[in-house]
């Protein structure tokens, strides 16, 4: 398993040198996945992601030994169609009329699945498990300012528009092409230079379910325990910086999330497993500088047992393949030890060179 | 790059179909001169007859910026179809796809116009 992890970082790594920097400032705001949040093995257990790889791979603090690969379905699935537009994509598009209309559920095209596989000391457990997890979720629901999506679509795509390439250059085909870019990047960042700021939707409704199965004594033959959850997490956010000239959109960003989970991972005083009921309702407040996240999260947990966690959480993308998260705090636990401190990274799998120092 | 063959006394209309999750922004040029702009996914170009185009180079360039970090992907769902017809004929040629940044690339094709 470690051998594989390791193959996977090189091959991470190898794509990411290939990676030049960046045109914009877009970031990987994904930090975990459903299959992770189960087993409780990531900084944020609320989160809504915005923007999706085709593959991210999420790796936390015990590294090597807990690692979520997510995938999103629609970015591998259905590649000849022809009818694919950013519009109909993000949701904002006019009808016959000319009139802007928006598609409450296209965010659906978002919806993703991971695997995780964790090796941890669960709480009540005496020695680590390893853990095998799967998820999915989805954006059930979000709602842009239409009007202000559709402007910047225009704009943006007028600036693209004005981005020629003498003939001579095209007949010499990808690398002459690539080469005239590279030269032409300081006009080609002046004119998308506008654009780099993300918009995100004023609401947004996101539904994720996972289930999780761990070998009672971390054989085969020992039989299994299992977790099994589904969450809801609303997501409202507000522009700190409206209008004003700086590089990145600030956001102060409220979350609201309710969970149901039946824990299997759970052990009494003869080794026996028994399975528990929670019901967890609770928020979260960040405020997103750029590059730069940090926020605080509370969740009530009722149940079988009554407990609550309360976590200080801050993220830092390095770059948009890149981001790096930590949490610190109180973590779901009825006995003494509930500190939660974790430390992630996140990768975005890219492939194919960009040879373009744009 | 190829060629078009346009029989002599016939008028030559290109229509640009692009269908991509990417904003996209197009432009096509006639020996290096820009003839038309377009931000939409779906435009047509009446570009006369062909006795006016012979031996013209054509190009079409259409550039992509990609938000949300999945650009490979992104790529390799992007098609670009260039119908060039005229009064007897209809050619279909797709767009060449190049990967600029990892937010940007652009599709293109290149032809020559031709008298027959």
């Amino acid at each position: 398993m470690k051998k594989l992890l390791c193959l996977t970082v090189i091959m991470v790594h190898s794509f990411c040198k290939a990676q030049n920097v960046d045109l914009s400032q877009f970031t990987l705001s994904n930090p975990s996945s459903p299959a992770f949040v189960l087993v409780e093995e990531t900084p944020t257990a609320i989160y809504t992601p915005d923007n999706f790889k085709a593959l991210a791979l999420h790796a936390l603090d015990n590294f090597g030994e807990s690692f979520s690969i997510e995938a999103t379905p629609y970015f591998l699935i259905n590649q000849k169609s022809q009818n694919r537009t950013y519009q109909k994509y993000i949701g904002v598009t006019k009808d016959n009329s000319g009139e802007l209309k928006q598609n409450a559920f296209s965010g659906l095209k978002t919806t993703t699945i991971s695997i995780a596989y964790v090796d941890k000391e669960f709480n009540g457990l005496t020695e680590d498990r390893k853990t095998y997890s799967i998820g999915a979720r989805t954006t059930l629901l979000r709602f842009y300012n239409k009007e202000k999506v559709h402007k910047n679509t225009e704009a943006m795509a007028t600036a693209l528009s004005n981005i020629v390439v003498p003939q001579s250059v095209l007949m010499q085909g990808e690398e002459a092409i690539q080469a005239y870019y590279n030269e032409k990047q300081d006009e080609i960042n002046a004119l998308l230079k506008p654009f780099e700021k993300t918009i995100k939707p004023l609401f947004r409704l996101d539904v994720a379910a996972g289930y999780s199965t761990m070998f009672k004594e971390n054989s085969i033959s020992s039989g299994t325990a299992n977790r099994i959850g589904a969450w809801l997490t609303s997501e409202t956010s507000l522009i700190l910086n409206e209008g004003s000239d700086a590089k990145t959109n600030n956001y102060f960003n409220l979350f609201v999330t309710a969970r149901y989970i039946e824990d299997g991972f759970n052990v009494n005083t003869n080794t026996e497993f028994f399975t528990t009921y929670y019901r967890d309702f609770g928020g979260k407040i960040d405020f997103e500088f750029g590059k730069l996240t940090f926020g605080y999260e509370y969740i009530s947990r009722n149940g079988t047992y009554n407990s609550e966690r309360s976590v200080g959480n801050i993220t830092y993308s390095i770059n948009k393949d890149i981001s790096i998260s930590g949490g610190f705090g109180k973590d779901f636990s009825v006995t003494e030890d509930n500190l939660l401190t974790i430390f992630g990274i996140h990768w975005g799998l890219n492939t194919g060179n960009s040879k373009v120092k744009l | 790059m190829d060629t078009i063959e346009i029989k002599s006394g016939e008028s030559v209309k290109l229509n640009v179909k692009i269908s991509s999750d990417a904003n996209a922004g197009s432009n096509v040029s006639l020996n290096d001169s820009v003839i038309k702009k377009s931000i939409t996914n779906n435009f047509n170009v009446e570009l006369g007859k062909i006795e006016q185009l012979d031996d013209n180079t054509l190009s079409v360039v259409s550039n992509f910026f990609v938000l949300g970090g999945n650009i490979d992907a992104v790529i390799e769902t992007t098609h670009v179809v260039n119908t060039f017809s005229s009064e007897t004929s209809t050619i279909e040629i797709n767009s060449e796809k190049v990967k600029i940044s990892s937010v940007l690339f652009m599709a293109y094709t290149v032809v020559k116009l031709k008298k027959i």
